[in-house]
């Protein structure tokens, strides 16, 4: 029963990869849709992020602004104020996103038509980009749930709670060995 | 075993031809036909001389297979199944030249297809041969699973060109991505109805008997509509302005992505 599934999974992923290919390639032939983003763009974008990172991220997920407006704000002001920052959050996320896209898609221009490309390679990259997007999802997510300051706070319970579990499973190691060498042989 | 037919299906309980099989099965030969026209009167089964010689074969079949059903309907069955194993090696040669026409011009992506077809191969074939030594799946017993799982490794060498052309972007042409959906549609239509009817056993032959060929009238419309009008292949793109080395490239490839995650962790801790 396990290879019937097998079997439908592949259909069905065949079927799905082929409705990509007719959607995709209709948004590629239309007229307005440049085909590759030009080379000039990525080192613009990078420099452009450089510029703002240090300044704008611990103002839209740090804690300090939105515990000021906690405190001396009426309760509109304070919706107001998640609103906004949730949209200037997902802005961000956004920038991120096209960062890793011009990285890959200028890559993709290149090497597509290049005899010497690496398989092994091509796929660390694919892999890279791939986990760069799955975690913009994730983060999506949260910030939609909780918005920007709840980001970080939930990021410090999890990396709370894994250096608790660590901890945990080290004194279990150690409790392990210390009774492996006090028993006594018989 | 009672086949269904490949193309236009038709039950084998009785001699007699209910009237949408009938229907369906002359509605495939007629589009075969206006398919086979349309390429000679274009000259298209120049460029395209696999997927016309699978058209011609499968109309002649059609015909053929008609004929006998109407005649001489004990010979049916094991003439249907040499007939559907011939279609399989052509159709193993229109996926080779569906290969040819997407990736001939990307030599790059067309190796790391070969690598990847390669890997999936001997994982698929490694896996039944393990399996059919250990005893926990027979060797297939029937025609259909034969079939089903030839058309299965089609399936497997489409799905790694249509990921491929996704992710690598490669412009298709209308005519050549008409080919290319249709055919796949095709094979996983076939594939998913061979799957439940070697499952399901005689609950699913009546289904059967009318989703295959069904289907392939579906594709057979594709294909029309696609190779109505000629639409050549994108031009081909020009060479970097910089003739810039692989390794550079990727490695620069790397660092962008390497910022991007660095940004992204910046975001999540102070």
């Amino acid at each position: 029963m396990s290879g019937a599934l097998i079997l439908l999974a592949i259909a069905l992923l065949l079927i799905g990869l082929l409705g990509l290919l007719l959607r995709r390639s209709d948004f590629a032939s239309s007229p307005d849709a440049s085909p590759l983003v030009s080379d000039a763009a990525a080192p613009s974008a990078y420099q452009a992020f450089e510029e703002r990172r240090g300044e704008l991220l611990d103002r839209i997920f740090g804690p300090d602004d939105w515990e000021f407006v906690l405190n001396h704000a009426p309760k509109r002001v304070q919706r107001l104020f998640l609103q906004e920052r949730k949209e200037i959050a997902f802005y961000w996320l956004s920038q991120i996103r096209s960062l890793a896209k011009i990285a890959i898609r200028i890559h993709i221009a290149h090497s597509r038509k290049s005899a010497e490309l690496r398989p092994v390679l091509e796929l660390r990259l694919a892999i890279d980009y791939f986990m760069i997007r799955l975690k913009c999802s994730i983060v999506a997510a949260i910030l939609w749930l909780g918005g920007p300051v709840a980001l970080r706070r939930m990021v410090k319970q999890v990396g709370g709670l894994s250096d608790e579990l660590g901890g945990m499973l080290e004194l279990a190691s150690k409790r392990d060995a210390l009774q492996s060498e006090t028993r006594v042989p018989r | 075993m009672k086949p269904s037919s490949f193309h236009a299906t038709i039950s084998v309980n009785s001699g007699k031809m209910k009237p949408y099989e009938l229907f369906l099965w002359l509605a495939c030969v007629a589009l075969e036909s206006l398919l086979l026209v349309r390429g000679w009167v274009s000259e298209w089964f120049r460029k395209y001389p696999f997927f016309f010689l699978y058209l011609a074969c499968v109309f002649i079949q059609d015909i053929f297979f008609l004929m006998i059903y109407l005649f001489h309907f004990k010979y049916y069955a094991p003439i249907y199944w040499y007939g559907e194993f011939f279609s399989l090696v052509i159709g193993c040669c229109v996926a080779w030249e569906i290969f040819r026409l997407v990736l001939g011009r990307y030599p790059g992506a067309g190796r790391m297809a070969r690598n990847m077809l390669l890997f999936a191969l001997i994982m698929v074939l490694t896996k039944s041969l393990g399996d059919v030594w250990n005893g926990s799946v027979p060797w297939p017993g029937t025609a259909i699973e034969l079939e089903r799982n030839l058309r299965a490794i089609q399936a497997l060498s489409l799905i790694v060109l249509a990921s491929l052309s996704a992710y690598y972007e490669i412009p298709i042409g209308r005519n050549v991505k008409g080919i290319f959906i249709g055919y796949g549609l095709f094979v996983a239509t076939s594939v998913m109805t061979l799957t439940l009817r070697a499952s399901l056993g005689e609950t699913f032959q009546a289904a059967w008997v009318f989703l295959q060929p069904f289907c392939y009238a579906a594709v057979l419309s594709l294909w029309s509509a696609a190779l109505w009008r000629y639409e050549g292949a994108p031009l081909p793109e020009g060479q970097p302005k910089i003739e810039e080395d692989y390794q550079s490239v990727a490695r620069v490839t790397r660092k962008g992505l390497h910022q991007a995650r660095a940004f992204l962790g910046k975001a999540m801790r102070p």
